[in-house]
């Protein structure tokens, strides 16, 4: 029987190539698209689920004076006091990510992310080792990985090697390298390239960092317990540490400590200050679920009316088993068979597609998309499930509407059957409903990326370019070779960059406690930036207090204290222990990415030697060669170190990437809707005329003009298109508004004329459709359809 | 000879919306195994109806259709058909044969639906095949044939399984005189071996090679003729 069924449907299948390509490269699309969204899911909800003893492993989390939010900071001495002061703790691991310039052999040195950490990190986490030892107590000793080793060493054992570090400053730390790990993986909250012992971490100056520094915060601070239930209690014990952290730094002073699982901390997105990585946000996650799903049941919905569309042809077949004693429920499955069949084909393009698709989507938004379909378990279990669940819900109302049909109605020719039916039209519907969804949300985001790219962020960031350097020798040097440089209009020193710093503080003014970003900048820093003022002055560095107790404000900040612009003049505020006064008001200007609000900012003077960062403004379009002549000064200057130079328009860089991003992602999935759209449309058209035919001829005869003929055909589908319309432009409108404020604070909206241009695009689409095929039927002879009768 | 087909005031009433028409009206027939019976009358007086309902691929809305004694009539579709494989066989005017399996898997397609096994189904179908000459087709399309080789293949199909019944609906209607002769010859070897045959036809000459013909007219039986004894 079933060998009888596979090759019915083979035949079937061979003879309808159109049908069968048009359903395989569909269904393809959509199982690909939900692959896609469920490895995305995966993968979000993975994270640190590759750490054994994940149950036992707690985050500490801290509290700020002001802020009751969840901060990703820890005291650094009281991990290791922790340890002794408490039994249920039987690991403790202090995490510090830097920056430092690593140099090895003959080679130039090159900027990498290192992690200092404890003995314990690896009986805590599992990170494999690949070669050589993995023993943090060996102080000589760094750790890399295999990136890292193919980087410096090429295809030459790493192991024994000398890596010379540069913390931050010119001392070098020499280490041997003692082990080579697997590189991270993606869905990890930690994140390295090299690693090494905690007491290596060395100070701008030199200095190795002590261990009752209170002054000093860690990135991150694990506590593997013996019994998780001991969290709870542990994390009111840690209170104890409190008096003496608040007592060395004044301007953090904590409140209280909390402790998460591991599991708990990975699925967590709202850690504040959070130097470990995190998973994507609920927007990058669900955003491609909803659109996958979408997708999916578009293609589905296609399958299912173009095999209605195509069942009298059929017919006979099920007629001809049932007198042969076929029962419904065979002919049903055999339907489903054939149906399995295309899906099993659609499967193999999906897993083409998604070989070139997943890398392109991973490097679009750095969320790591892979499909193993041979080796991952849980991978091959959804495909089948999907494949099931696509056959039932693309095969199931036509396998049953097919089957269920008498023999002598069919042999009759009595059965009017595949005719555009209100469940037809209403699948229709839905999918002028979904393309409409996929068009507005790319023309929505196409129209948030040129928003963002002309928004006014509050200063100049087309022209301006950072350039760090580790002392204010150094800075000195560097501001004045660049000075020479033709195109740069205005250079200054600064401590503080905007966009790249996190100068988060708390600020308390007329017995309010608020929170803001504090900027040190140098004298000239805002008029290099192009920064406004709107009330009061700027700074002015030849008068003395300025450096001691002026501060700026933005018009944000003002209005947080309840303050207008000009208000705020003269008022006092409070940071850590030093009181300041507002000479100036700014215009609010954006400090972080778009992603965020304009955060509540205040700037104060710092003198040229606390400055370490050179800013530049370039002429006008000269900016790029300002930079590489920049580059050029560097390496002559200092040719032993790298060149640390930006963009400052890399503040927009993520946001713009974002947005081009999902705009790309909804363009690509509105072409493949509106496709399946059109396909599904033609097909329902084609039947429609079919049937009609004879009708049409005689209604031509009687004097029916080509615009009644039109109105006849299509009068059928107009409501229901633009029925799906409507909905599809509410949906999209309301899918495409709320995906961009999950994700951008500020963003440009919808417009009316986005959803008047997504109509337009779908009506001229559907008027394309069936005008290709109504205008063949215009073109007919009656005479010739009528001469049969 | 024990009855196989009997029926008591068989009626089948079709419903439009705004009229009712009586297809079969108080139908009493009875048909002894090893008959050949043929159905005479004009279009649209219920003989392809009466068919329909012998072959249990319809149902009559009033009285009772008794096959081998058993009330078929208001039995669930799944014991119909199961009785209806197992004991009926059926051509058709237009063939129907499916187009998309070959001469040879067509004819096997009744016995797939009986769970003959594949080597027994092989024999079986080379077998009649053979006997009907038209082995040499056996890998062709259904489009490939005439129509004379398509019905003799739709002949075969409804014979393959060893039914009690053919059910014939104007087996050559599609055909030339000679196509025609070739059909009913085989018609009447089947009855020949013990078969029961029940067409329907416009043919005199065709209804002839039966022992009795049934005329109707507006859906009731206006007279039987019995040609000849049957065996």
């Amino acid at each position: 029987m079933i060998k009888n069924y596979i090759t019915i449907a083979l035949r079937n299948l061979m003879r309808a190539r159109q049908y069968t390509l048009i359903n395989v490269i569909g269904l393809g699309i959509g199982l690909a698209a939900i692959v896609w969204a469920f490895q995305i899911y995966r993968f979000s909800f993975s994270f640190d689920d590759f750490h054994p003893d994940q149950e036992r492993v707690f985050r500490a989390l801290s509290t700020k004076e002001g802020n009751d939010a969840p901060m990703g900071f820890f005291p650094m001495p009281a991990v290791q006091l922790a340890k002794g002061d408490f039994s249920s703790i039987e690991a403790a691991v202090r995490i510090r990510h830097n920056t430092v310039d690593v140099k090895a052999g003959k080679n130039e040195p090159f900027m990498e992310p290192i992690l200092f950490t404890d003995l314990d990190f690896f009986s805590v986490f599992n990170f494999p080792l690949l070669k050589g030892q993995n023993d943090l107590n060996d102080r000589s000793a760094i750790l890399i990985t295999e990136e890292i080793a193919t980087k410096y060493f090429g295809d030459e054992d790493p192991i024994g090697k000398e890596m010379v570090l540069y913390a931050g400053t010119e001392f070098p730390k020499p280490l041997t390298v003692k082990g080579v790990l697997k590189n991270t993986p993606n869905n990890s909250t930690i994140s390295f390239k090299l690693l090494t012992n905690y007491e290596n971490l060395q100070h701008g100056d030199g200095t190795p960092a002590k261990p009752d520094e209170w002054n000093s915060m860690l990135d991150a601070a694990f506590f593997k317990l013996k019994t998780p239930e001991d969290a709870g209690r542990l994390a009111a014990d840690f209170k104890k540490y409190l008096p003496l952290q608040n007592a060395a730094r004044a301007d953090w002073k904590m409140t209280g400590f909390s402790l998460v699982s591991l599991k708990e901390h990975a699925q967590m997105s709202d850690i504040s200050v959070n130097h470990l990585e995190e998973r994507p946000k609920d927007s990058a996650i669900f955003g491609p679920l909803v659109l996958g799903l979408l997708i999916w049941i578009s293609t589905c919905l296609n399958f299912t009316n173009t095999t209605v569309a195509r069942s009298n042809q059929r017919l006979k077949e099920m007629g001809v088993r049932k007198v042969m004693g076929g029962r419904r429920s065979q002919l049903t499955t055999q339907m489903l068979l054939e149906c399995f069949a295309i899906v099993v084909m659609a499967f193999g393009v999906a897993v083409f597609l998604n070989s070139l698709w997943l890398p392109s989507f991973s490097s679009m938004f750095f969320i790591e998309v892979r499909a193993e379909y041979l080796t991952d378990g849980v991978l091959l279990a959804f495909i089948g499930l999907a494949v099931v669940l696509t056959t039932l819900l693309a095969g199931a109302y036509p396998a049953f509407y097919i089957s269920r049909f008498n023999p002598t109605q069919i042999f009759k020719g009595s059965v009017k059957f595949g005719d555009t039916s209100l469940f037809s039209r209403l699948l229709l519907g839905l999918q002028v409903s979904i393309a409409m969804i996929t068009v507005i949300g790319s023309l929505g985001f196409a129209e948030n990326a040129e928003f963002q790219r002309t928004y006014d962020y509050g200063y100049d960031r087309e022209n301006v370019v950072n350039i760090p350097t580790q002392n204010a020798s150094e800075l000195a040097a560097m501001k004045a070779a660049v000075q020479q440089i033709p195109g740069v209009e205005a250079v200054a020193g600064t401590h503080a960059l905007i966009g790249f710093n996190l100068p988060w503080r708390t600020i308390e003014a007329e017995g309010q406690i608020k929170e803001g970003s504090v900027y040190s900048i140098g004298a000239d820093f805002m008029e290099v930036m192009q920064m406004k003022m709107v009330e009061g002055r700027a700074f002015d560095p030849k008068l003395e207090s300025d450096f001691d107790n002026a501060l700026l404000v933005n018009e944000t900040m003002a209005g947080n204290f309840g303050w207008t612009a000009a208000a705020a003049i003269g008022k006092t505020i409070r940071l850590d222990t030093q009181n300041f006064t507002v000479v100036g008001t700014m215009k609010d200007f954006h400090g972080t990415m778009l992603f965020g609000t304009i955060d509540p900012a205040a700037m104060r003077l710092v003198r040229p030697e606390a400055a370490s960062n050179l800013v530049l403004r370039a002429k006008p379009g000269e900016v790029v060669s300002v930079f590489d002549q920049s580059k050029a000064v560097w390496e002559k200057l200092f040719p032993m170190k790298p060149y640390r130079g930006y963009y400052q328009n890399e503040v927009a860089a993520e946001a713009m990437r974002v947005t081009t991003g999902i705009s790309a992602v909804n363009r690509l999935f509105a072409i493949i809707t509106l496709l399946l759209t059109a396909t599904g449309l033609y097909a329902l058209v084609s039947l429609t005329l079919l049937k009609r035919m004879r009708e049409i001829a005689i209604r031509k005869v009687m004097g029916a003009s080509s615009i009644n003929i039109v109105a006849l055909v299509n009068k059928r589908y107009f409501w229901i298109f633009l029925f799906g319309a409507a909905i599809g432009c509410f949906g999209g409108f309301a899918l495409t508004k709320l995906l961009m404020d999950m994700i951008f604070k500020i963003n440009s909206g919808l417009n009316p004329a986005t959803l008047a241009i997504s109509i337009a695009i779908l009506f001229l689409v559907a008027v394309a459709t069936v005008g290709v095929k109504v205008w063949g039927v215009l073109r007919t002879n009656p005479a010739e359809v009528l001469k049969g009768d | 000879m024990s009855i196989i087909i009997k029926t008591n005031h068989l009626t089948k009433i079709y419903r439009t919306e705004e009229v009712q028409t009586k297809a079969l009206n108080d139908i009493n027939i009875e048909i002894k195994e090893g008959e050949f019976v043929s159905v005479m009358g004009p279009s649209g007086c219920g003989k392809s109806t009466l068919l329909n309902v012998m072959g249990m691929i319809d149902s009559q809305d009033e009285g009772e259709y008794l096959f081998n004694g058993e009330e078929v009539g208001k039995l669930p579709e799944r014991k119909r058909a199961n009785i209806r494989k197992a004991n009926l066989g059926f051509v058709f005017q237009s063939f129907n044969l499916i187009d998309e399996l070959t001469v040879f898997e067509n004819v096997e397609l009744p016995l797939i639906y009986n769970k003959i096994g594949a080597n027994e189904r092989k024999k079986r179908v080379e077998e009649l095949l053979e006997g009907m000459n038209i082995m040499h087709r056996k890998n062709h399309f259904p489009q490939q044939l005439s129509g004379g080789q398509q019905q003799r293949v739709a002949v075969a199909r409804a014979v393959i399984n060893k039914p009690k019944l053919i059910l014939a609906d104007e087996p050559t209607g599609n055909l030339d005189s000679a196509n025609g002769d070739e059909v009913m010859k085989i018609l009447a070897d089947l009855n020949a071996t013990g078969t029961t045959v029940l067409m329907v036809t416009h043919s005199k000459y065709c209804a002839e090679f039966g022992n009795r013909i049934i005329r109707m007219l507006d859906g009731q039986v206006v007279v039987e003729n019995v040609l000849k004894d049957y065996i």
